[in-house]
């Protein structure tokens, strides 16, 4: 399956078209195409060896494409533009020798940020992540998910305006789960766009805008969030409602829990005529919804469908 | 240039505050006091065999007119009569050896040397040949006597008047070598270091982040120049070490005061050490960003830090023929040319053409070094724990 990005407009932060890239005889990237627009945040999905880290690097300008365009914030990838993105790899790791302090203080001088700068704005992200009594202690003797807090900060500090980050949340409890989802979306909020690789497809229908899906080095899925739940609706609706439901002609009940069924519909009929004969029935209706698949649901079919 | 030399700074406080590091610079110290232990233990056991009396039965009288050396001299010359009293004396240990004069001694130059058990060193046989010179010199008016005694001092010029090899200057050979030794421990410990600096950033995982700051050549530079300013601290370390110790030591020991530095050697030895350091740098960070650790990155770069000590192997032939094809050979060969250069300096005058073909190449050698090196570690920095083939990166090295 190939796809190609809707022409760039001013609203595009990234575009990539018809990616392609080899290592030997390994094909990393087939054909890739997506475009991350401002402001959002962009969900880049896919199963381990997909592909995602590989374009990820030549989106950065670490890897050169066999084939295919990038443009990014604008063009094509320069040295100045890496003081304007934040990246965090997945196979990311911090300078054990040295403090938290010069640690964060050091990747910022390398993004250009002044010390001055520096030093209030890391204060306050210590401060936030409830690590300025941790901040001069050597990197080696903080916790995993101190370190990952750490590399949060030193992605954000020099204030970018792409963020790109894999798997965000690895090594994370819950409630710093929830610091860096809400910082992410803080972020989001500022007008930051943040490209995000995750296996959490939970995350992906909280916090993605629009995703695209990459399998075997090709873009399989691709659009909005919402758009791609709709798209992969069963023809079902969900309906919770006390008593028996009237029969209704070519739908059939596939699936009870209590008061919650899951009607499929026949082809051709509108959920909008179910809902109808339900209230005509008199049926005391408590919700009537179509029956999304789940992000996680539309990712395993994708991705099994494809072997 | 900013961030390169945020990287040089950062690699060079590290790489300072490491235990190695003193420990390297300690190094030179180490072998000082070997050598001066060494020395002190062979000159008390020579000086034990060697101090006393010496006996000399002269019947041709031929030593008549000798001037003796003082009494307090580590040896003096007594007479006896006979070779039976002489032999008696021997025995008693009343002296630790004798010369048999032949009777036509001033013609036919015959002696007979007898000793117990131990035979007496050079310096027993030099002071009894500077005692017979005396007698023969008896004549001749003192100061010319004296100037005969001490023998000529050969002062060699180069035909472009450029340079002078003073015998008595014996530094002036010593220092070549003592800084090629200097030279090789400098390059190997900073070429390990850097190394080592390669890997380590592949193994913690911060060169990826790194690499999304500034470009790989920047990153592979700044590691390149803070290791040479760690090389250079060394030496200068080393040089300011040494210059006080000589300082110290000028009145005890009489070959220091002979000591000249020429800054041409200084100055070449300076540019030649810089430039070995970023052509070895660049090698290195080329071989860290291709290796699964530091181990396999020993085995890689051997060949390299063999080729440096090329001019060791082939130290004979530049010492008998400076000037000769295998000399010149060595001089133009970027990994082999400092040490060699260094050596010939000290024996003869090097063609300007050659010093400047020599450093040219060398200038060549880095820069090509650098940018092969930054390409090899856009292939190499992002395999983690894995070693990339030869192969591969002659397929990638387009980019």
């Amino acid at each position: 399956m190939s796809m190609n990005a809707a022409s760039s407009s001013n609203n595009t932060v990234i575009s990539v078209t018809n990616l392609a890239k080899s290592f030997g005889a390994a094909k990393a990237v087939q054909d890739v195409s997506f475009e991350v627009h401002a402001g959002e945040i962009f969900g880049l999905l896919g199963p381990n060896g997909a592909g995602k880290t590989t374009t990820i690097r030549m989106i950065l300008d670490i890897f050169k494409p066999d084939r295919g365009t990038i443009s990014v914030l604008g063009g094509p990838m320069r040295e100045d533009k890496k003081a304007r993105i934040g990246y965090l790899p997945e196979e990311r790791g911090l300078y054990k020798d040295l403090t938290v302090e010069q640690c964060v203080t050091y990747l910022a001088e390398l993004k250009g940020v002044a010390r001055a700068d520096i030093k209030t704005r890391a204060a306050r992200f210590f401060e936030q992540f409830d690590l300025t009594e941790h901040r001069r202690k050597k990197v080696n003797e903080l916790s995993k998910g101190m370190q990952q807090k750490v590399q949060i900060i030193s992605t954000l500090i020099h204030k970018p305006a792409l963020v790109i980050i894999d798997e965000p949340f690895s090594g994370l409890d819950p409630v710093n789960t929830r610091l860096v989802q809400d910082l992410l979306l803080e972020q989001r909020a500022q007008g930051t766009t943040i490209v995000m690789s995750t296996h959490l497809m939970y995350q992906v229908e909280e916090m993605c805008d629009r995703l695209v899906l990459i399998d075997h080095g090709k873009t399989v899925l691709y659009g909005g969030v919402d758009e791609i739940r709709r798209s992969h609706a069963d023809r079902a609706v969900r309906v919770v409602a006390k008593g028996e439901l009237p029969a209704i002609p070519g739908v059939i009940e596939t699936s009870r829990k209590g008061n919650e069924r899951t009607l499929a519909l026949p082809h051709g009929m509108e959920s909008q005529h179910v809902l109808e004969q339900l209230v005509a029935a008199g049926v005391p209706i408590e919700q009537f919804e179509l029956a999304l698949p789940t992000m996680d649901d539309i990712f395993v079919k994708v991705v099994a469908g494809g072997k | 240039m900013k961030k390169i030399l945020l990287i040089a700074l950062r690699e060079y406080e590290r790489q300072v505050a490491r235990k190695a590091f003193i420990g390297v610079l300690l190094f030179p110290l180490f072998i000082i006091a070997i050598a001066v232990v060494v020395g002190f233990v062979s000159a008390s056991s020579t000086i034990h065999s060697d101090q006393g009396v010496v006996g000399y039965v002269d019947p041709g009288n031929a030593l008549a007119r000798a001037t003796h050396p003082p009494a307090d001299a580590d040896n003096t010359f007594q007479k006896f009569d006979t070779a039976e009293a002489a032999q008696a004396a021997l025995e008693q240990k009343q002296i630790i050896a004798y010369y048999v004069l032949a009777p036509d001694f001033a013609v036919s130059r015959q002696a007979e040397f007898r000793y117990w058990q131990n035979e007496p060193g050079n310096r027993v046989r030099r002071a009894f040949d500077n005692f017979v010179r005396s007698a023969l010199l008896a004549d001749i008016p003192p100061a010319t006597a004296t100037r005969l005694m001490e023998g000529p001092i050969f002062t060699q010029t180069t035909l472009d008047g450029s340079r002078t090899f003073d015998e008595n200057n014996i530094m002036s050979f010593v220092l070549p070598f003592i800084a090629g030794i200097l030279f090789i421990i400098a390059l190997f410990s900073g070429a390990s270091y850097l190394l080592q600096a390669v890997v380590d950033e592949k193994e913690n995982r911060t060169i990826e982040i790194v690499v999304s700051s500034v470009t790989p050549m920047q990153l592979m530079s700044g590691k390149v120049i803070g290791l040479a300013g760690v090389g250079l601290t060394q030496v200068l370390v080393w040089l300011i070490g040494a210059s006080v110790a000589v300082f110290l030591l000028r009145d005890r020991l009489e070959f220091l005061q002979s000591i000249t530095i020429d800054p041409g050697f200084v100055a070449l030895a300076f540019v030649l050490f810089v430039l070995q350091y970023l052509i070895y740098g660049a090698i290195m960070a080329g071989i860290g960003s291709i290796v699964a650790d530091a181990k396999q990155g020993q085995s890689y770069s051997t060949p390299f830090t063999l080729a440096a000590m090329i001019p060791w192997f082939f130290l004979t032939a530049i010492l008998f023929d400076p000037n000769g094809a295998v000399a010149v050979v060595l001089s133009l060969f970027p990994l082999s040319a400092p040490l060699t250069l260094l050596v010939r300096y000290s024996m003869t005058s090097i063609p300007a053409w050659q010093l400047v073909a020599a450093i040219g190449v060398m200038i060549l050698t880095a820069i090509g070094a650098m940018w092969l090196a930054a390409r090899i570690f856009r292939i190499g920095m992002l395999r983690f724990g894995q070693r990339v083939n030869l192969s591969e990166i002659a397929a990638n090295i387009r980019f």
